[in-house]
């Protein structure tokens, strides 16, 4: 009884270690791991909720938990900002609508709160992206909303190139809408904002240090090796891509 | 050689039962993975076994000729009209027992798989697919 036990157990265990069968890839690691509670470790879910809003998802490399609540934006970043382990979580700003935060073994690992005033209540969003920024990329320079990583970012002497897919927001102009306020309240000045036309894009600049500016622009990109979708036509995505540049001598 | 002949009935039923440590033991890694504490675990295995088992046979797909040949094994050693251990009888009879439905579900997921991509083809316009 026991041999059989112990071998069909054997068994059973090698085939899923070598099928790799359960959380693997980035969902495997930590923050994206270990979602004691629902989010990951040193983030609190808001205690004040409206019944029945809340919910997480959790991609490649990124995380998020919504939920609504009655109580206003200043109420739930107050919440955050005392409730958040900052040994874990280094704060890089908290503004008027939303907060940043980048995970400290990780510093390519960004998060942040972004709440929203939906009427009578408000709408929360803690996200956490592996951005997978390079090695000396401005700590202060928060993620965009629902935007993921496309290929590996680019670096001069200038400053670095990236790619998002900011497919997960309503359209380019919404992403750039919201960015810009983000963006604001994590310290840089947003001087340009288009968001109508095809190509909704910003400009900004540090505040704490104006040689480093920013500039965002958003296209629509087709995918040409992938026009014939098997259940619905989407052949294309949002794209941002954002430089920032580190001015010389300023 | 001949003490895994001896064991052949035991080996045999360990490779079935194999199959279905497989759900539970992915459960308990997801409940590792979501906090590891006892009731995290206990709900990731329930989650788990019931979304996995209705897949089993193709979760598990690499382990199905194993299972076939310790069940056609088992049927064999059944059929002998020599006396033989009682333990082995046994091992022969819950490896048929266990060996047999899962075999019997894999044929039918086969057949229902190749009836959909036969109606179903994706290079076939105005198929089950819509474009």
């Amino acid at each position: 009884m026991l041999f059989v036990g112990g071998l069909s157990f054997a068994i059973a265990l090698a085939f899923v270690l070598v099928s790799a069968l359960g959380p693997t890839g980035s969902a495997g690691k930590e923050p994206f791991a270990n979602l004691h509670g629902g989010l990951p470790r040193g983030l609190e879910p808001y205690s004040h909720q409206l019944q029945g809003t809340r919910g997480g998802a959790l991609g490649n490399g990124t995380f998020e938990w919504n939920a609504e609540t009655p109580d206003p934006a200043a109420t739930v970043l107050a919440f955050y900002d005392q409730t958040i382990d900052r040994a874990i979580w280094d704060v890089s700003a908290v503004g008027r609508q939303s907060m940043s935060f980048t995970y400290r073994p990780n510093p390519s690992v960004r998060g942040g709160v972004r709440t929203v005033d939906i009427g009578r209540s408000t709408f929360i969003a803690v996200w956490v992206t592996d951005l997978q920024l390079p090695p000396g990329f401005p700590a202060a320079f928060p993620g965009g909303p629902r935007a993921r990583p496309l290929g590996q970012p680019g670096s001069d002497a200038d400053g670095y190139v990236l790619r998002w897919d900011i497919d997960g927001n309503l359209d380019s102009a919404r992403f750039v809408e919201d960015f810009a306020e983000v963006l604001n309240d994590a310290g840089w000045d947003v001087f340009a904002l288009t968001t109508t036309g095809p190509t909704p894009g910003l400009m900004c600049r540090s505040r704490s240090t104006p040689g480093l500016t920013c500039t965002v622009t958003t296209s629509y990109e087709l995918d040409r090796t992938n026009s014939r979708g098997a259940v619905y036509s989407a052949n294309g995505k949002f794209v941002a891509t954002v430089r920032l540049d580190r001015v010389a001598g300023r | 050689m001949m003490a895994v002949r001896a064991r052949r009935p035991q080996i045999g039923l360990s490779v079935v039962l194999a199959v279905y440590w497989v759900p539970v033991l992915v459960g308990l890694r997801w409940g590792v993975w979501a906090g590891g504490d006892p009731i995290e675990i206990a709900q990731s295995i329930g989650a788990i076994v019931q979304q996995d088992f209705l897949e089993l046979p193709i979760t598990t797909l690499v382990l199905a000729p194993f299972v076939l040949a310790a069940a056609v094994a088992a049927i064999l050693a059944l059929r002998q009209h020599a006396p033989r251990p009682r333990e082995a009888f046994v091992a022969d009879g819950l490896t048929l027992l266990f060996g047999l439905p899962y075999l019997l579900w894999g044929l039918y997921l086969a057949v229902a798989y190749l009836v959909f991509f036969a109606q179903c083809s994706p290079f076939r316009p105005g198929s089950c697919f819509i474009y």
